[in-house]
Formats: C-alpha cells, structure tokens, sequence
C-alpha cells in the first residue's frame, strides 16, 4: 500500500509542469505568429533545459503584448550568475563608463535609490565627470535609439551581444559581433584586428591559427571585457601591473613573455605620447576661448544640454555648432589619438601610424596656425575698430581719455611702442584721470 | 505665513520678531509718550490715503526724480501730484502693467503685457505734459522688472516659479537691454530649487526689491543655500553687468536667512530683511551695524541713509530705535520721497502718504558723485575694451575702498 502512495506521489510529481515551459500560454499563437523566433528557441540549449517564454518574459501577457517587458540582464543574471557578475565589473557593466550615463538605461529601482549621484558630484548639479551623456542628449530621439543605445545598452542588456532567442555562443564569439559597435572613427577595433597579422591569420584559419576579440578580452569565457586593460589616467601602480601581467599571460599561449611585453610597453609609450599631443591641443583651444576668438561663441550656440551657453571641451564636449578649431581638435581627441594607440594595441602598424598618429600630428598643426591666423585676425579687427572709434569729437574728458587709450593700442599693435611701454604709459593715462 | 515659510529652520526668530512686533503694537497705542524718538519723523504719523487696491510688491509705486509726482500700479498706472491739495491723479491706460521704476533722466518706464508680449512703456512724465510721445517697445523676452543703467540701457529681470515634486525651483535671468534698437542680451542665469512647497511667490522673489547698486551698478543677488545637513543660510552676491563678474558680498552670515535686501544710498551697505527673521545691516566688507528684531518683507533706506522703513516700522540704523507707523503690515512695502520729507507705503491694497519728515541732509550718496562717475567711466572703458577685465578689476576694487570722495 505505502508503495503504491509512494507511486502515486511520483506520478503526480511528474505530472506538475516545468515552469516556464509547459504551462506556457504563448508558443501555440508564438508559432503562428512569429514562427521564427519560436522555432530558434526550439532550437536551443534554453528549450532543451526547459526554460521557456515565461522564465524570461514574465507571465504578465498584458504587458508583454503591450512592449512594457524588457528582459535585461538582471533576468538573465537570475540563472547565469557568474556571467553577470563578471559583465558588472567590467566596462560593459559599469553603467556611467559602458552606458555613459543614459539613465534610461538603468534600472528603476536604482534610479530611484540614487538617482542624484548616479550622474552628478554630491551636493552638486555638477554632472560627474565620467557622465558623458551630453552628446548624447543632443541628439534626436531617434538617433539617440538607433545610434546610442544600440550600443550603450550593453550595460543592462545581454542581447547586445548575444542572439535574443537562440543560445549559438559561437555567434556571440564571432568578432563581427564586438566589430557592431568596435568599429569606426571613434574605435576602430575591429578593422585594427582584421587588418593586422591577428586578423589576417583569423580568416584563414579561424580561432585556431590566431586569436579573436574573445581570445584575448574575454579569455576562459569570462565575461569581464576589462580585464587586461589598463584603463586610462587608472594612477594605481599595482593593479596596473596586475593586468598587464594578465594579458601577457595570454599573449604567451603564442608569444615569448618578453615579445609580448615589449609590444605592449610600446602601445603604451604610443597612447602617452597621443594623449600629451590632446592635452596640448586643448590647452591651445582653452586659450583662443579666453581670449574670445570661438566663432561661433558658446553664447552665440544654441544651449548645450548641460552646460547652456558655457564653453565646454571636457566628455561633455559636442560635435555639432562649433568653431572650425574646435571641429578639429574633437576629431584630433576622439578620433585620431584614440586610432593611433588602439591601433598599436592591435598590431597594426598602419592604423597606428598612419591613420592615427599622422592626422593627429597634422590636426595639431592645423590647431597651431588657425591660432595664429585668428590672433593676427584679431589684431587687425582691433586696430580697424580702434581708428574707426578714435575721432570722439563729443563728450569733453571722457572721450579724450578714450581717444588717447585708442592711440596708445594703436601704437602697440603697429608695434612702435613694446608692450611694457604700452601697459606703462597706459597705466599712468588711468592714474592721472583718478581711475 | 510664518509657518509655511521655506525658512522653516528660522521659526524661532519668526515667532520671536512677531512678539516684538505685538510688544511695539502695543506701546505705541497705549503709550505714546514711550514710542522711541526718532529724530526724522514727527510724530503722531497720520498718513493720508492715496489710493486702493495698489499692488503690495516692489516696483509698485516709484517716486519722480524731483519728488513731486508718485506713480503707482493699481487697475491701471496712476501718477499722483503730491504737491497738490488734495493730491492730483492722472490716470495712464496701460494694459496689465506690472512694474514701474523712474530713471534719473526724468524717465517713467514701466513693464506691461499686450496680446501675449511683453512690452516696456517709457513715458517723459516731467518734459511730456501732453502725453503725446509715450514709447512701447515690444520685448523679446518675459520681464518682470526693469531697472534703468543710463539713458541707452536698462537691465531686464525675469522671474519663473516652478513647482517640482520636491521643492519649489525659482528661474531667473537678467538681461540688458538696448532701448535704442529694442535688442536684449542674457547677461546671468540662475536657477535655485528650495526644498519645500512654497506658494508664496513674493517670499522668493522679494530680494530682486534691492535692484541696482547706487554707487556702482551692480545687481544685488540673493540666493537661498541648503547644504546638506546643514543649516541653511542667504547667499548675497553683487553681479558687476560690465564685467560679467560675481561677486560675494563680505563676510557672509551662514547660519541667517533672509528674504529680501536694499542698498543703502551710498551703495556701501546693505540691509537685509525677512518677514520672519531679524533686520540686519551690513557694510559691504562684511561688519554687521544692526541686527534688530523686526520683521518686514522689503526694507527701504532713507535717503539720508540712517533710517530704514521696513514692515511697518521706522528703524533707526545707527541707534537701533524703531517706531511703528502701521500695525499688521509686514508685507507692506515703502518708498522715501528723493528728498526724504515723504514715505509712500503700501499696506494691505493702500498706498498711504507719510509726510513731514526731516529733509535729508547732504548725504554720502551724494558725495559720492564724483567716484560714481569715475566707476561708470571705468565700466565704460571695459565695455568699450580699452582695458582689460583684470585692469577694471583692480581699479574698480580700489576705488570702492575710498571711503568718501568730493565730486571731480
């Protein structure tokens, strides 16, 4: 008799449904409506383990139908633990470095738990300095959709990378798949790899005669795409260290140590040297602004989203309504220092040096004699205004001081008296009228 | 009022200065003889009545240069003759005018709206009897009031008051505007959010009361400040329109907030007021002169620059002494005649006329002439860019430190 319960129990058990899969309401109008998708989950490893429709997209058919169901990576962090804690500490994961900033893609809750310091220094309106979201806020909705987010949501979002409904890893690994966003003027990390011996080699004889994006940044599987990177301006010494030592590690399942080293320490000199040609770039910029020669100026722009009518030039920096120095220094800094070092990352000579580090050093130039063209300009536009405003006429004591001002300018700029003399005889005029 | 202040953290010093005020009530109705002496006004104050339902805010009711006409906002922009028995009203058709201030020029002008715009009106009251040459130059931008520069500029305040989920958000942007083409540029923006509901829009816009810097110009800004965990306090910063520069008044009280500020004549001092705090004095340096309790919403200085009406009362600010003229009228709002013999206050719609005043002497004000002059010289000079910001930085500093000068 207790057999008999005892297999009756078993039977029952049996009989209760996995969930998410036989009770699911939704493959039977699934395979009329959207055959395909359904026929790709059939197809995977999900089916086989029986995690169906609603493990992912909920049971709520109302909210689901109405595009109110979003499965991010949380959901898929519920079973795929490890991969999502990985992807959260890497730069994908990292929300203001990955997302950079978008709110919208975060979670609510977060938002809401922290939303101010989520983009902005505490106490501040000041946004962070890593919340490069500016650019990103001038741009129309729908380019913030299909030119933004497709990206930036890799932070909360596995299908980035991943197929939405098949679990084909190798599609995942394939490196046209990092090259949808990895590539371009910005990045070109993709054409960097394809074009180097790496990729070369890759197309010949797939991952086993040369390593892909996955064999070096997402080495084991893990999903932690930072590791190995030292990530810029990072001042910490001893993690530095650390994961160079990692990525020679991997390097040197094909490489001598010392090769590898070697090739990289160069890459580094090559971003060092990039980076100190943006700096001097900026700092030239910085100088034509205070000594207002932007044209437009940032008051004369329509309103940055963040900053209004303040000249900006750090992430927050736009691409559009600048003045012809500022359009080259943003692709000089966003562009072709970024190809110069990415470049020498990748082991391609080419992109490194000539698309990188040639225009970069011709964007410098080009930089260095529009600041000379516009200061000469200036002087000139001074010394036009200066003698058209010089014959006062009217106005007894304070256009005669005016006047003789004008002509001491004058006499500057034509240079017959130095600037010393200038500022000392200027100074002297001002003190005899009790200013 | 008191308890739905955003400057809930001053409650203490409301309910203090409210006691003050009843103990005043009381003494000057029971006990005249005990009213506090106060060498300019001569006492009992009988007002007289000019008018009703005047609007109880700053920039409605102006004095003429000369002191002989008052224009005020009621239904519409009325100018009173105060020189007449009884008073003579001239009524101007205005439509919706909400601000109105008298240049030194002689100059009316006055903030109105029309078909959804914007407009300033300018009205030679003194030169232009007939009221054949009244001006209306369409704004391009909302203004709430206007403060006059010299005879080619004035310069545009606007006011937005947004209510948010947590707080309450003033707006505001000052502009110049060139009255010659009509074109007007955004010198400052400013946006503030108080961390409370606050319905009371005057509250939060009553520092805008104290305008422009006799002396040098500038425009009095005032600003709440809520760190985090600490206690709030008011920001007041001066905001140089030649230079773009703003700059912090001395010696910043960080623990007392006020609502509402003035000048002093000479531009050297300030006085700071809230309906539920303490009136303050300081000079520009930062040395407190007065700390009194006595609430009002908008201090005016005497021009003799020694007396202050605020909230209904008369202030001295050397001695501290301070007289009631009006009960419950701590949003009333005053303006002294140029000569000093006169106070208009505005108290519950009324605009009362105080007489008999003493005559103000020569003041620093006045003495001051010549430095002014100097100072716009030097703002002249930078606009025109015949000197650089940091050479009218220095100059300017060190002309504000001459103590007293004769006119040049």
């Amino acid at each position: 008799m207790k057999d008999l319960l005892f297999a009756l129990m078993l039977l029952a058990g049996l009989m209760v449904p996995l969930p998410g899969l036989a009770a699911d309401p939704c493959i039977d109008c699934h395979e009329q409506k959207t055959p395909g998708i359904v026929a790709y989950w059939k197809a995977s490893a999900h089916a086989g383990k029986k995690v169906g429709c609603v493990a992912c997209h909920g049971s709520d058919q109302d909210a689901n139908h109405a595009g109110r169901v979003t499965v991010n990576a949380a959901v898929c962090g519920g079973c795929h633990k490890e991969a999502l804690a990985t992807h959260r500490a890497s730069k994908h994961g990292a929300g203001l470095k990955a997302g950079m900033g978008c709110t919208r893609n975060r979670e609510k809750a977060e938002i809401r738990d922290k939303s101010c310091a989520l983009c902005h220094a505490p106490g501040t309106a000041q946004p962070l300095v890593k919340v490069a979201c500016a650019m990103f806020l001038a741009q129309s909705p729908a380019m913030q959709r299909q030119g933004c987010l497709s990206c930036h949501q890799v932070e909360v979002r596995c299908d980035t990378c991943h197929t939405r409904h098949g679990t084909d890893l190798s599609a995942a690994r394939d490196p046209g798949v990092c090259g949808v966003c990895h590539m371009g003027p910005d990045h070109p990390q993709l054409e960097t790899w394809e074009t180097s011996l790496h990729g070369v080699l890759y197309a010949r004889g797939g991952k086993t005669a040369a390593p892909s994006c996955a064999t070096c940044h997402m080495h084991g599987g893990s999903h932690n795409v930072s590791r190995g990177i030292i990530p810029d301006g990072l001042p910490d010494a001893a993690r530095n260290s650390e994961e160079r030592r990692y990525m020679v590690s991997i390097c040197s399942e094909c490489h001598t140590p010392g090769l590898a080293s070697r090739s990289l320490a160069d890459a580094d000199s090559i971003r060092e040297q990039s980076m100190k040609i943006v700096a001097e770039a900026q700092a030239i910029v910085e100088d034509l602004q205070r000594e207002d020669l932007l044209f437009p100026s940032p008051g004369a722009r329509p309103p940055h989203p963040l900053s209004g009518n303040n000249f900006v030039i750090g992430p927050h920096m736009l691409y559009e309504d600048l003045s012809s120095v500022e359009s080259i220094f943003f692709k000089l800094k966003q562009f072709y220092a970024l190809i110069a070092f990415k470049g020498a990352y990748h082991q391609n000579p080419d992109y490194a040096h000539w698309y990188g580090n040639a225009p970069l050093k011709l964007a410098l130039s080009e930089i260095k004699s529009e600041a000379s063209l516009l200061r000469q300009v200036q002087v000139l536009k001074k010394r036009i205004d200066n003698l058209s405003a010089a014959p006062g006429g009217r106005g007894g004591e304070r256009e005669d001081v005016k006047r003789q001002l004008r002509m001491l300018e004058e006499k500057r700029l034509k240079g017959e008296i130095n600037a010393q003399e200038h500022d000392r005889l200027k100074k002297q005029l001002l003190d005899e009228q009790g200013l | 009022m008191v308890l739905s202040s955003p400057y809930h953290k001053a409650v203490p010093q409301a309910i203090l200065a409210v006691l003050c005020a009843a103990l005043l009530t009381t003494v000057a109705a029971c006990a005249p003889s005990l009213t506090p002496a106060l060498t300019h006004a001569a006492a009992p104050y009988r007002p007289a009545a000019i008018a009703s339902d005047v609007a109880s805010r700053p920039g409605a009711v102006a004095w003429s240069p000369d002191g002989r006409y008052l224009a005020f906002i009621g239904r519409t922009v009325t100018i009173v003759d105060v020189t007449g028995e009884p008073p003579v009203p001239e009524h101007i058709a205005i439509n919706a005018p909400r601000y109105l201030v008298w240049a030194g020029d002689g100059t009316l002008s006055v903030l109105s709206r029309e078909r959804d715009q914007d407009i300033l009106v300018l009205i030679d009251v003194l030169n232009d009897a007939a009221r054949t040459g009244i001006t209306r130059k369409a704004l391009d931008r909302r203004a709430d009031a206007v403060y006059p520069v010299d005879h080619r500029r004035s310069l545009l305040l606007s006011l937005e008051v947004a209510r948010l989920k947590f707080g309450t958000e003033l707006r505001w942007s000052l502009s110049l505007l060139d009255l010659a083409d009509g074109t007007a540029s955004t010198l400052l923006t400013n946006s503030r959010i108080v961390p409370a509901a606050v319905e009371d829009r005057d509250l939060l816009t009553a520092w805008a009361h104290a305008g422009l810097n006799p002396l040098d110009g500038s425009f009095l800004v005032m600003e709440l400040v809520k760190p985090p965990a600490l206690t709030p306090y008011s920001r007041v910063r001066a905001f140089d329109h030649a230079s773009g520069d703003l700059v912090e008044i001395g010696g910043q009280d960080r623990r007392a907030v006020h609502a509402s500020a003035d000048w002093s004549p000479d531009g050297r001092k300030i006085a700071l007021a809230g309906p539920g705090g303490r009136l303050q004095v300081r000079d520009l340096q930062g040395n407190g002169l007065l700390d009194s309790p006595v609430p009002g919403l908008y201090p005016a200085w005497h021009p003799a620059g020694d007396l202050l009406a605020v909230g209904g009362a008369l202030v001295s600010t050397t001695t501290g002494e301070s007289t009631l003229l009006l009960t419950n009228s701590t949003r009333s709002f005053a303006r002294w005649s140029p000569d000093g013999t006169r106070l208009a206050v505005v108290s519950g719609g009324k605009l009362l006329l105080f007489r008999d005043f003493r005559p103000a002497a020569p003041t620093a004000a006045q003495l001051d002439r010549g430095l002014k002059k100097r100072l716009a010289l030097l703002q002249e000079l930078l606009q025109d860019d015949l000197i650089t910001r940091e050479e009218y930085r220095a100059r300017r500093t060190r002309l504000l430190s001459i103590k007293e000068d004769g006119p040049r």
